[in-house]
């Protein structure tokens, strides 16, 4: 079987880091932790949670260095030990009530004086977060949460298909959590988590 | 047929649009167990099409790389400690988890929050200390370059990295004992390789006198305020830490001494091997996990130290509290931030659980007693807390 360039390439990087080359694990963590992490995102809902997900697993894997040099793909083999972790909080989150439409629920909300002075902060950051994405996820998202059309409707206006549609939103969704999280003050990822109580699909 | 229905309600959990039948029936669903073997299949395909991979998240994604870093190297120094700095989120427990602060008040206060004027922001500590050699000369380490910066007979002084200082081993074995001393000053904190291969980590306003290398019986040290150690084996010369008037004899451990003038008692805790101390008349043996605490009458008291983690949280990089009450966390404060903190009026009643990261700015952790409902005012270096 020939080899590609870019598997001579990981097994290359993965003999490098088995043997203990702190660049070469630096490397593979500039390759794979994006993707790594937005998949955790989207479905942990938590950057916290997801962030504990990603550090876990490349420790466990700095740990274990010497088994890689008999790994095959690399992505595998980290989707492989972080897949259960992920699915294990998927399941707990389909336990508990879940609310749907992000706009609905800070709507809904009927706040004390105080509350509802957090909760302006948080609107406001959300929409300069909207605001700071990129012009085509920025506009399936506004269509989908603002205009209410379907995924399928948005498709058709947009001329794509509804699977990058979909992916569209949830990386929306993911860079929201994040943007939150940077520009949020600490009073307002406080108040962000009384309102995850109510808020369980963001 | 299943499949396609699997997809869907996936994609509506994963799009934030899942209603709450839908989400019974995906739960319903995820039980059996060829649905869960496709949800697999599912999630494989979409990490290995990056899928969701974008763009906004350089921020936490350099957070998390430098965690594991960081974690790479603590288990590369302390082999038998695992210790999980971010996931010390008993944290998680509590209201937030964020990279910025974890507290949260055990009694609260029906006060009403008043944002008190503030000076100027103070700046957190970093890697400072003051090395004075046996003739007396100083040099300031935050501001000599790496490299070599001094040598005592034959023993050569290294500075490697920007807060760490080695003694490279002398082949000269006749040579006197030439008396060091490490200090920082407030706001800072610094790491030292002893000739023998021994490591200290040394906290703020903290200091270590020692032999430039060991030419005698055995390997005396000197400690004031806050050093963990990890001490080199060597069975023929036996190690001994003397801090006020207490002298800790060890072989080949580690452990962590907290001798402040200002707390009420010098705590040693033992992570790894045996120490034995010696106060006055009293004698102690300690067991690993175990923590002496030796007070003003000279009295030993072992007990068991079941949070490891707090003990040496400083080294890591966080404050770690465990029920403290507002004047331990603000001497903590004090030696950081290098001010000093005065109460206008009663102090205010609060315990403090959780974990900060030492490298926030001052003002950056008092929002945090803003959210306990502490009113402050920050004057220069002054911090003046209200009631």
């Amino acid at each position: 079987m020939v080899s590609t360039d870019k598997t001579y390439d990981e097994r290359a990087l993965l003999a490098r880091v088995s043997k203990g080359d702190e660049a070469a694990f630096t490397s593979l963590l500039n390759k794979h932790t994006n993707n790594l992490y937005s998949q955790a995102l989207a479905y942990t809902k938590s950057s916290e949670v997801a962030q504990d997900i990603v550090q876990d697993v490349f420790l466990k894997i700095w740990m274990k260095r010497k088994e890689l040099t008999s790994i095959d793909r690399f992505e595998n083999y980290l989707f492989i030990m972080t897949r259960n972790r992920i699915i294990s909080i998927l399941r707990k989150k389909l336990t508990v009530p879940v609310s749907d439409g992000m706009q609905e629920l800070i709507e809904e909300n009927s706040p004390s004086p105080e509350q509802q002075f957090s909760l302006k902060q948080v609107e406001s950051i959300l929409e300069k977060g909207i605001l700071a994405m990129p012009p085509q996820r920025q506009i399936v998202f506004k269509l989908s949460r603002k205009e209410g059309l379907s995924y399928a409707e948005i498709a058709e206006e947009l001329g794509i298909s509804t699977s990058t549609v979909k992916s569209h939103i949830v990386q929306a969704l993911n860079f929201l959590r994040d943007y939150l999280r940077a520009h949020g003050e600490p009073i307002i990822t406080l108040v962000l988590l009384l309102f995850i109580q109510k808020f369980k699909n963001f | 047929m299943d499949e396609q229905l699997l997809r869907n309600l996936l994609d509506k959990y994963l799009t934030g649009t899942l209603s709450d039948q839908e989400r019974d029936h995906l739960d319903k669903l995820l039980q059996l167990r060829e649905n869960s073997f496709l949800l697999e299949r599912i999630m494989l395909e979409e990490f290995e099409q990056h899928r969701f991979e974008g763009e906004g998240h350089e921020q936490v994604l350099s957070l998390i790389q430098e965690n594991i870093l960081n974690a790479v190297h603590q288990v590369r120094k302390t082999r038998t400690i695992h210790i999980r700095r971010w996931a010390a989120a008993a944290a998680i427990l509590i209201l937030i988890s964020t990279s910025y602060f974890i507290f949260y008040p055990k009694s609260v206060n029906p006060v009403t929050t008043q944002i008190a004027e503030t000076g100027a922001d103070i700046a957190p500590g970093g890697n400072k200390a003051i090395l004075t050699l046996s003739n007396g000369s100083t040099i300031r380490l935050d501001s000599t370059s790496d490299g070599a910066i001094a040598h005592e007979d034959e023993t050569n002084i290294l500075k490697t990295d920007s807060g760490h200082l080695l003694y490279q081993k002398s082949n000269n074995l006749e040579a006197e004992a030439k008396l060091n001393t490490l200090a920082t000053p407030r706001g800072g904190t610094f790491q030292l390789t002893l000739s023998d291969g021994t490591k200290v980590w040394l906290n703020a306003a903290s200091s270590i006198t020692y032999p430039s290398s060991f030419t005698g019986t055995d390997r005396k040290v000197t400690i004031t305020g806050e050093a963990y150690f990890e001490v080199a084996k060597d069975r023929s010369k036996p190690f001994l830490v003397s801090v006020n008037d207490m002298v800790i004899t060890v072989l080949g451990t580690h452990f962590n001494i907290n001798a402040y003038e200002n707390e009420t008692q010098v705590k040693t805790t033992l992570f790894e091997g045996s120490i034995a101390l010696k106060a006055g008349q009293y004698n102690s043996l300690l067991k690993p996990g175990e923590q002496a605490e030796s007070g003003n009458n000279g009295k030993i008291n072992i007990l068991q130290q079941d949070d490891l983690n707090q003990v040496i949280a400083w080294k890591t990089g966080y404050f770690n509290f465990r029920d403290a009450d507002l004047p331990t966390v603000m001497r903590q404060l004090e030696r950081w931030y290098d001010i000093d903190v005065r109460y206008n009026g009663q102090v205010p009643e609060r315990r403090f659980r959780g974990e900060l990261p030492r490298n926030l700015t001052l003002k950056e952790v008092l929002n945090v007693l803003k959210e306990v409902k502490i009113n402050y005012k920050i004057d220069g270096k002054m911090l003046i807390i209200y009631n």
